[in-house]
């Protein structure tokens, strides 16, 4: 066992290996690298500047001012109710396109891709018609003799909601679907010949297994409601502002590079926050990396 | 186990179409309580189907099924009372051996302490006393097995479904379940419906056999009677190691086959027949004129192959016929083996003549 010399081929063999596989990684580092991490440097950087001196003054007034608190805990509340609504919309959908046959679930899947096809402008301009005083749904309601004046549906909150709701439920749809359709069709059987009713076979076997992809739809659409601009400025009617805006009018109103830059700053910061939190409480690799 | 709730069986012409195909073509069977009859088939011949139709997985697209007196055709599984093993065992990979085994306890709101004594009890007759802690991932083939047997006795259920439940396990930790299962049998008095392609593991462990093929139940029998009384070639073909040849018919119960006229046990059926020539019924025999009861052949010896604990030497029959005979492998035999190429005789006994009617 002291034969070194072919001790040492083997461990040249394993580095050129693992060179090899480092090369296959440069393009995507160089990438990220570059357009993600430099950028993210400079904004650091910026959000740390007040003419030419070092300083927390962009941090400090974020503290101080209760605008800028107001609105994180409001994008916070709005990206946490669309990712509810959206497992609320999204578990049947993708259930219902893992069990179906191959037909229907790829129609499913075609219709929950659809939107996709339409730019989020033109899909937030039609529910702005939709959800008009006189728009459709109003007119429908009170044809149906089911309200008397009509509901107050856009430039507000709940148009906020159903705008985003519509643009994340795919986002939310895929990862289930993933998720849903590798649970062999033997463990839901099993379930319910145990003696199982449905409610007990989708609490204790269909969701537990279905975890994964939930966690991943959820992280999915909670980020990217987070840097929500476009919808709930053109829905909410002024009275919804994300944290997007606030970056967006400070740097074309007042020019304030700096303190947009801590705002997004801030933003980051707090998501890794919540991460860092929700890791603890639920151990992220024991649920991705359970199978 | 005195008080028994395990109830017969009794399918009446179960059909089932997928389409325009038909995986079960009027399937009728009977069930007694505490029988165990497995369905053994080549695949595709409709075994899971038929189970999954018992277990209330999918319905037949006609005919009933029925426990005891009731009709169970419309009935969903969770209120069959049914055990399932499952061929791949289908264990809830994210509960613990304990979990799963008290899956059917909570699913049916049994009272806590309850459940942890049946779960012992449970994982104590299947030899897991000590590991109901662990998780699923950690467990090896023959434990799962036992796991997921363990899951389907423990509610006391009314029938268990077996689909393949051995398949992949290796021979001997097989051979070892297949008793195992046995005894339990024996020790629960369960009525179980066991679906296998495996004939020697059917007759291993059955008290009856459905032979199935396309769609259709050809034969059901004891182990014994399967094997000696094959209704027709193809029952012949896949149980045991035989070979078939076809024979001429030269009275009520004798064939021909080559210049060789044969007797058989009963009356020949009508219609084309042909032989089944075990390789462990023909025994080597020197010139010596036949004894009553006996049938003799003679061939030329081809091939000669070392199988462990025999040799399986292929016979070329006066017709033109390849068979197989097989001869122990211990040294007493070693001074009488034939060489290749020499001319032998081999006997049959009449009883083991089994003579079957060719199908199209
Ligand atoms: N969902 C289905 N749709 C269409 N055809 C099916 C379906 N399920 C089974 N079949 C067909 O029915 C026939 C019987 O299938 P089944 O699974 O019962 O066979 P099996 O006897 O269990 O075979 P194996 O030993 O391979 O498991 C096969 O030809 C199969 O292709
Ligand atoms: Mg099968």
């Amino acid at each position: 066992m002291t034969d070194l010399p072919m001790e040492d081929a083997i461990t040249r063999a394993e580095r050129a290996e693992q060179r090899g596989y480092l090369l296959l990684f440069l393009p995507a580092l160089l990438l990220v690298g570059l357009f993600l991490g430099l950028p993210l440097g400079l904004l650091a950087f910026q959000s740390l500047r007040e003419g030419d001196a070092f300083s927390l003054v962009h941090y400090a007034r974020i503290f101080e001012e209760p605008i800028y608190w107001r609105t994180y805990a409001d994008t916070l509340r709005v990206s946490l109710w669309v990712t509810l609504l959206a497992i609320a919309l999204g578990f049947p959908l993708a259930y219902a396109a893992a069990i179906a046959s191959r037909g229907w679930s790829t129609l499913i899947l075609a219709l929950v891709m659809l939107p996709f096809w339409t730019s989020v402008l033109v899909r937030t301009y039609a529910w702005l018609v939709v959800l008009q005083r006189k728009g459709i749904v109003n007119s429908t309601l009170i044809a149906l003799g089911i309200i008397e004046q009509p509901l107050s549906l856009s430039h507000n909150y709940t148009a906020v909601l159903i705008g985003m709701v519509h643009v994340m439920v795919p986002f939310m749809v895929f990862p289930l679907y993933a998720a849903i359709s590798k649970i062999p069709a033997e463990l839901l059987q099993a379930g319910h010949s145990l003696g199982g009713g449905a409610f007990h076979v989708f609490r204790r076997v269909l969701l537990p297994l279905a975890l994964p992809g939930l966690f991943a739809g959820s992280v999915l659409v909670f980020i990217l409601c987070l840097g929500f601009y476009l919808t709930p400025e053109l829905l909410g009617g002024g009275k919804t502002i994300m944290v997007s805006s606030l970056v967006q009018r400070n740097v074309e109103l007042y020019l304030q590079f700096g303190a947009a830059s801590a705002v997004a700053m801030m933003l980051l910061m707090i998501v890794m926050l919540i991460f860092w939190g929700v890791d603890r409480i639920l151990p992220v690799e024991k649920i991705v990396g359970m199978r | 186990m005195t008080q028994s709730n395990f109830v017969p069986v009794r399918l009446q012409d179960i059909t089932k179409s997928y389409h325009d195909f038909q995986a079960l073509k009027g399937v009728s069977l009977d069930i007694a309580a505490g029988e165990f009859v497995s369905i053994l088939g080549p695949s595709g011949s409709g075994k899971t189907t038929l189970l999954q139709i018992i277990g209330g997985f999918t319905r037949p697209s006609a005919g009933r099924v029925f426990f005891g007196d009731a009709d169970v055709t419309l009935l969903p599984p969770q209120k069959r009372d049914i055990g399932v093993v499952f061929q791949n065992y289908a264990l809830f990979p994210h509960l613990s051996v304990a979990e799963n085994i008290a899956f059917p306890l909570r699913a049916r709101k049994t009272p806590p302490e309850r459940i942890q004594q049946r779960v012992a009890r449970a994982l104590r007759s299947v030899d897991l006393a000590g590991y109901g802690d662990r998780p699923i991932a950690n467990l090896s083939g023959g434990q799962r097995q036992r796991v997921a047997l363990a899951r389907a006795i423990v509610f006391e259920p009314r029938l268990i479904l077996m689909d393949e439940p051995l398949s992949a396990l290796d021979k001997n930790l097989r051979e070892a379940m297949q008793m195992e299962l046995r005894s339990l049998h024996a020790e629960l008095g369960a009525t179980i419906i066991y679906v296998t392609h495996d004939q020697r593991e059917a007759l291993t462990m059955s008290d009856r056999v459905a032979v199935m093929k396309a769609g259709r139940i050809v034969q059901i029998d004891t182990p014994r009677g399967l094997y000696s009384r094959p209704v027709n070639d193809f029952v012949a073909d896949f149980v045991g190691e035989s070979t078939l040849v076809p024979v001429e018919r030269v009275g009520v119960r004798a064939v021909r086959l080559g210049s060789a006229v044969l007797g058989c046990p009963r009356d020949l059926a009508p219609g084309q027949l042909c032989i089944a020539l075990q390789a462990e019924t023909l025994l080597l025999c020197g010139d010596e004129p036949a004894e009553p009861g006996t049938n003799c052949l003679e061939g030329t010896v081809g091939e000669i192959v070392f199988q462990g604990e025999s040799l399986k030497a292929s016979l070329a029959l006066q017709g033109g016929a390849e068979i197989a005979i097989r001869i122990p492998s211990h040294h007493f035999n070693a001074r009488a083996l034939p060489a290749s190429g020499s001319q032998v005789r081999v006997k049959l006994h009449v009883e083991d003549t089994v003579v079957v009617p060719v199908t199209a």
